[in-house]
């Protein structure tokens, strides 16, 4: 029965950008308008203060199926997710849905101050497609869900952001459509609230049937959920496809979002001293400089070091830290040759150093770079904390489809050894 | 099931009936929603929309009924005026939050679908309660002078459906063309002030020159007042130029669905 389920043909949206609503368009208006009573189709006009955020976008969902959408921001995934939850037109194109469609596009929609958790829950719930009955029914479960049964009663405004958002997620993860369309909504919540949402949306996705459509910039969450992946990037779909291999190739476009955080350059007020870091980067085994790894590749750290005038017992290294965690390891140029106690010294010049991070080590998360130089036990040079960072994704070797997260801080892949001590004689 | 077409420049039906009675429930919630926002923290709640009508009877009765001595016949001024301020109370709120609230909801409206005319729709419902408790405090009124009850009362329940599609017409229009132009939403409040007065409230419309009845019965409310009047006082039934006043009823209504449609495919676009 693996039927369509959502069918996208040649979806493409137009934006005005600019004013609206000022005389310009007030004018617009009224001739488009009396323009429409000549003509049959609306003319669709191309100038200059009009972009394209979706262009012939075209594919298919087939029932079951958990398809994820990524994208820088801006890509149009949001407008994709507009169009197919009905609330903004396409300019041209066909989708033809067939079953009832949830939209989880924000966590919280309608809530509102005045009223309490209880009531909420009825008012999100309905707005979410809903029937009284359902909430009624499942209303124990949301509750427990969120973990605040003891303000239930109380008026929203009162909820802290963390309450609020729990109580919002509660009652959109147990919605029970048979298409679901969710946006990047679990963004929200601390670490723990996301464990339980990502779990929940595992859940949806496995117990069979239910279509989702997925979008996120959480790589490991779609990496998880997902059957299959479409890459958008500029309103364009360019690549469709297992859902390793478009996270892969999201990841590797370079400008995922975390780009311009894996490279630094020294302002030109630093280059006075008599030693400065030029520049610290993130490269890959082809130097390419680049912000997401997945576990299986080794990561450079390179880091431009300049000396003006001779220095002694010196320590280059630098601390890698998460933020779920705090430090993970603190590494110095010296390590290599086992001068664990001692610095080196250096004559004036410019230096390059790279540090290889070994591959099969790390696990999921985002890991940032503090570079530190300093004169051995004497004093810290230069300490920049949180300086740069890298994405990587723990995916076990010769796999492209569903991995999980693994648990643990670190995640080496080691070698296993099985021996055979007596066999059993059957 | 039917598969859901999305489709751009798609047709689509003039009033969806069967969809608006689907989200009846999302409906219920946002007049409950409002009603309670309206009264959060209030400590006098629904005693407000005692104290309202009968503060501006007082006034109105002093000024109109005794300085200016508008005569009104038979009819004791006090219950002549508050008839008519029922029905107007009622238009002008539904008028008044309608107008401002598609935009007041376009958090909603650009996250979540459901037929957008469920949003003017609801200022019905938040607004009938303080209707309610005008009608009641005419109902105490009526026997304080003396005016008997008729069995013409029942027309109450027709007129009070009469005044929630005037409302409700014209708050849709103004919902409508407000996403586009927002000046409409200062404007709207002058003329609700000017049509107190171009409406009989204070005034009998027997003081209205017979050549003038037709375009007078042009503002619908005029109508709806003079029946309502009619109905509860014992005012005598109003000239026939009364049913022009339904048909501009009926026309408002044809077009504000008509302009509405025409608005609610770009509204996500145009909050």
């Amino acid at each position: 029965m693996a039927d369509s389920i959502i069918k996208v043909d040649n979806i493409s949206k137009q934006y005005k950008i600019g004013l609206t609503g000022d005389v310009d368009d007030f004018r617009e208006a009224v001739s488009n308008y009396v323009r429409s009573f000549f003509q049959k189709k609306q003319v669709v006009q191309e100038k200059s203060n009009e972009i394209w955020a979706l262009k012939d976008v075209s594919f298919d969902v087939k029932q079951g199926e958990v398809m994820g959408l990524v994208g820088k921001n801006g890509a149009g995934k949001s407008t994709l997710l507009k169009i197919l939850s009905r609330i903004t037109e396409p300019t041209e194109g066909r989708i033809t849905i067939k079953g009832r469609v949830a939209s989880l596009l924000e966590v919280g929609t309608g809530f509102h101050p005045e009223l309490t958790g209880r009531e909420n829950i009825f008012m999100n719930g309905s707005i979410l497609g809903m029937k009284r009955a359902e909430i009624r029914a499942k209303f124990d479960e949301i509750v427990g869900f969120s973990g605040i049964s003891k303000f239930i009663d109380t008026p929203v405004k009162r909820y802290s952001s963390g309450m609020y958002v729990r109580l919002a997620f509660a009652v959109a993860a147990h919605l029970d459509p048979e298409i679901m369309i969710i946006d990047e909504v679990l963004a929200v919540g601390d670490a723990e609230f996301q464990k339980k949402c990502l779990g929940k949306m595992h859940n949806i996705s496995n117990q069979g049937g239910r279509t989702v459509l997925f979008v996120s910039h959480n790589m490991a969450a779609v990496n998880a959920l997902c059957h299959r992946a479409i890459l958008l990037e500029q309103g364009v779909k360019t690549f469709e496809g297992l859902t390793g291999q478009v996270v892969g190739k999201y990841l590797l476009t370079g400008d995922s979002g975390e780009s311009d955080r894996c490279e630094w350059r020294a302002p030109e007020e630093e280059k006075d001293a008599s030693l400065y870091l030029e520049y610290i980067r993130i490269k890959d085994s082809t130097h390419t400089t680049r912000g997401e790894f997945f576990s299986r590749e080794e990561v450079f750290v390179e880091m431009e070091v300049v000396l003006r005038e001779e220095m002694k017992d010196l320590k280059i290294g630098f601390d890698v830290k998460t933020l779920s965690y705090g430090m993970l390891f603190r590494t110095m140029c010296t390590d290599t040759d086992n001068l664990v106690d001692e610095g080196v010294t250096m004559k004036p010049g410019r230096y390059k150093l790279t540090a290889k991070i070994p591959r099969k080590v790390l696990n999921t998360n985002i890991y940032y770079i503090t570079p530190r130089i300093s004169i051995h036990r004497k004093k810290i040079l230069l300490e920049k904390d949180y300086l740069i960072s890298f994405r990587v994704i723990f995916e076990l070797p010769n796999t492209t489809h569903l991995t999980t997260q693994r648990p643990g801080i670190i995640s080496p892949v080691l070698e296993w050894h099985t021996a055979t001590l007596q066999r059993e004689s059957l | 099931m039917n598969p859901t077409i999305i489709e751009a420049n798609k047709k689509t039906k003039f009033l969806n009936l069967k969809e608006l009675y689907n989200y009846r429930e999302l409906l219920y919630l946002l007049t409950y929603r409002d009603f309670r926002a309206k009264y959060a923290q209030t400590v006098l709640g629904l005693f407000w929309g005692f104290l309202k009508p009968v503060l501006t009877l007082f006034v109105i009765s002093i000024i109109f009924g005794r300085v200016v001595n508008v005569k009104t016949g038979s009819i004791p001024y006090p219950i002549f005026a508050l008839s008519g301020m029922v029905g107007w109370s009622y238009f002008a709120a539904m008028l008044g939050m309608a107008g401002s609230s598609l935009i007041g909801s376009q958090a909603i409206i650009k996250k979540v679908y459901f037929p957008r005319l469920i949003v003017p729709i609801a200022k019905v419902g938040v607004s009938f309660v303080d209707y309610l408790i005008t009608l009641l405090f005419l109902f105490i009124m009526l026997p304080i002078y003396g005016a008997p009850f008729t069995w013409k009362l029942i027309f109450i329940i027709p007129l009070t459906i009469w005044v929630i599609l005037i409302g409700t017409s014209i708050g849709v229009w103004l919902s409508a063309m407000a996403i586009r132009f927002r000046d409409l939403l200062q404007i709207s409040p002058i003329f609700v002030k000017l049509g107190y007065y171009v409406s009989p409230i204070v005034y009998p419309s027997s003081m209205v020159p017979e050549a003038y009845l037709p375009l007078y019965y042009i503002n619908p409310m005029a109508g709806l007042i003079d029946l309502f009047r009619w109905a509860t006082v014992g005012a005598d039934f109003p000239s026939q130029y009364v049913g022009i006043s339904m048909v501009v009823t009926l026309f408002l209504m044809i077009s504000s669905v008509w302009a509405f449609n025409r608005v609610e495919r770009k509204m996500a676009d145009l909050l």
